[in-house]
């Protein structure tokens, strides 16, 4: 196996002025390809993982750390932001981070100028930022709006361009922290649809953070589950989807259709195997198990 | 549905309402709607589709272009604002848009500062919604040092110290984990069971399952169907011209319809009664 983009041991973090540490003894390692998602309550310590994953944390942001973190292999406490996050000779980010509020990092007159911006800091000639935006409108799957003013754009479509944004600097992780909290629910359809298209296209590791578990269940390979500042679940959707009652203990919704099969269990009415979490597949056992 | 109707006014009444921003694109075009007292209406739709556009006629802050808007029988433009904010509740999408004092205790005290009631009542009101939301021992709190659950209360909380029979909350839960969305949602059905008709705009399919007695779908400025959750999401041609879906459970009871299981079961209680009375026939 390669070496992780990130591992963390036995991090723990406190914000500067604050007594209580965010996050507490954390481990964790990120490969590329993964796709994670992370649920938990808020307050969990979602966000402050990802600032932190995004390299913000502690060098930005300040605070204190204890433990490890490694990014790329290299510390994030010392390593200087230009090489923590950039590898200027390849004119590629390693770290690209995408927030709630999309419109809070659209910057240019056209979708184009949005996605040619990071590019354009990085130095790269103009005929590789054409090249690179192109590649990008694909991916995201907006190759008829290259022209269009971006705050013209529906939700979903916004949140797309700062995705892109982010990917045509080709880092190695994603970070995308509620990217649809504020969409409707084509919206979070269109952007999970780019996401996947991420995962099966490229070898970019992505962790988001979500609240809708269906969501969750149908595109992620793994899933981590953060309450108070603690990893309290790590594994994949199926075994950690499948853990109705302790997830909401901490305040995570399960998918309702786990819920259903769940109950259906309990009155004897059906004897499913744990892992099944996506509804494509919950309706064909069903389909098996009432054909009598 | 209907002897109710006949025998109570609509507090809202809108009759064929178009609006447009500036001279672009139709956002309202033509609708119709009556609202009755004590109903939990859920406004459902694509971002665009005219759902806040809609609701900002209910508080006159949008003059119709054509057709008329009605609050208890007066046009709502023509209703003075300081009595719109005693008749008419509005809570923005986003809280930080409406919260602007330093402390929660400001917050609450600055409508009911322009109404010309007295200070004994003024503390007497606050008392109250302080308790109703939640935020008891941080009235001198800085709103912004709150979390996002605690500032939409908030926001609530400046509005119901006006007393208004009627309440628009414009996404009530978005930001929210699912506990925030619940404690969110259970202050909205007390404000309900205490008389006030709820118009709420959300996103969220299992809390319109769960909440609304009654569902408007909108796509491209219209009306396209209004029911119950029931009648709504069985229609599935109207959901997917509204972008819409329906709520898991929903679609897998849908898609297990043929096997004898009810097409129309919503939660995962008549999901499960579905099933049972489904292998009792079997």
């Amino acid at each position: 196996m390669t070496d992780p983009i990130v591992r963390l041991a036995d991090l723990t973090y406190r914000y500067p002025r604050t007594s209580a540490p965010v996050l507490k003894n954390i481990n964790l390692e990120i490969h590329e390809g993964e796709l994670i998602g992370v649920v938990g309550p808020t307050g969990a310590g979602k966000s402050t993982l990802c600032l932190l994953l995004s390299g913000l944390i502690p060098q930005v942001l300040g605070g204190k750390v204890l433990g490890e973190v490694l990014l790329n292999g290299k510390d994030a406490t010392s390593t200087p932001l230009d090489q923590l996050l950039l590898r200027q000779e390849e004119k590629v980010a390693l770290i690209g981070l995408t927030l709630q509020d999309p419109e809070a990092q659209l910057v240019g007159m056209t979708v184009e100028e949005d996605l040619a911006f990071g590019l354009e800091n990085l130095g790269l000639p103009t005929p590789e930022i054409q090249d690179r935006v192109s590649e990008v409108l694909k991916l995201i799957r907006m190759e008829d709006f290259r022209f269009t003013f971006p705050y013209k754009l529906s939700g979903g479509q916004k949140q797309r361009i700062a995705i892109g944004s982010t990917i045509a600097m080709q880092p190695k992780l994603l970070v995308l922290d509620e990217p649809t909290s504020e969409l409707d629910p084509i919206g979070r359809k269109e952007v999970f649809s780019v996401i996947d298209q991420l995962r099966t296209r490229t070898n970019l590791a992505i962790v988001v953070v979500e609240h809708h578990t269906e969501d969750l269940a149908l595109f992620c390979d793994r899933i981590l589950v953060l309450n108070d500042g603690e990893i309290i679940m790590d594994g994949s959707a199926a075994s950690v989807f499948s853990h109705t009652e302790l997830l909401r203990s901490v305040g995570v919704r399960p998918p309702d259709g786990v819920e259903l099969l769940r109950a259906l269990k309990e009155l004897d009415l059906v004897n499913p195997p744990t892992d099944l979490i996506r509804e494509s597949e919950i309706i064909d056992y069903l389909k098996k198990h009432l054909d009598v | 549905m209907s002897d109710f109707e006949n025998a109570v006014q609509p507090i809202v009444k809108v009759d064929d309402l178009w609006f447009r921003y500036e001279k672009q694109d139709w956002a309202l075009r033509g609708v119709s709607l009556e609202i009755y007292p004590q109903e939990i209406l859920a406004i459902v739709g694509q971002n665009g589709a005219g759902k806040t556009t809609l609701v900002k006629h209910f508080n006159g802050i949008l003059t119709p272009e054509k057709g008329s808007v009605k609050i208890s029988g007066r046009e709502s433009h023509t209703i003075p604002m300081e009595e719109m904010a005693t008749q008419v509740g509005y809570c923005y999408q986003n809280p930080d848009h409406q919260i602007f004092n330093l402390t929660v205790r400001q917050e609450l005290e600055f409508g009911l500062r322009n109404l010309n009631i007295g200070e004994d009542e003024i503390q007497r009101r606050i008392a109250r919604v302080i308790e109703t939301v939640e935020l008891n021992g941080l009235e001198e709190e800085y709103p912004f040092a709150l979390g996002r659950g605690q500032r939409q209360k908030l926001a609530v909380g400046s509005i119901l110290a006006m007393n208004p029979p009627i309440i628009i909350i414009d996404e009530p839960t978005t930001g929210m984990d699912w506990r925030g969305g619940q404690a969110m949602m259970e202050l909205i059905q007390d404000l309900h069971q205490s008389g006030r008709t709820i118009i709420m705009i959300t996103h969220d399919m299992r809390i319109v399952t769960a909440y609304a007695t009654r569902i408007v779908v909108m796509a491209e400025g219209r009306i396209l169907t209004s029911g119950t959750a029931k009648q709504v999401f069985v229609q599935k041609d109207v959901l997917a011209r509204a972008f819409l879906e329906a709520p898991q459970i929903n679609r897998i009871a849908e898609a297990l319809s043929e096997y004898g299981i009810a097409a129309d079961a919503l939660t995962i209680p008549e999901a499960v009664d579905s099933f049972k009375q489904s292998r009792k026939k079997g």
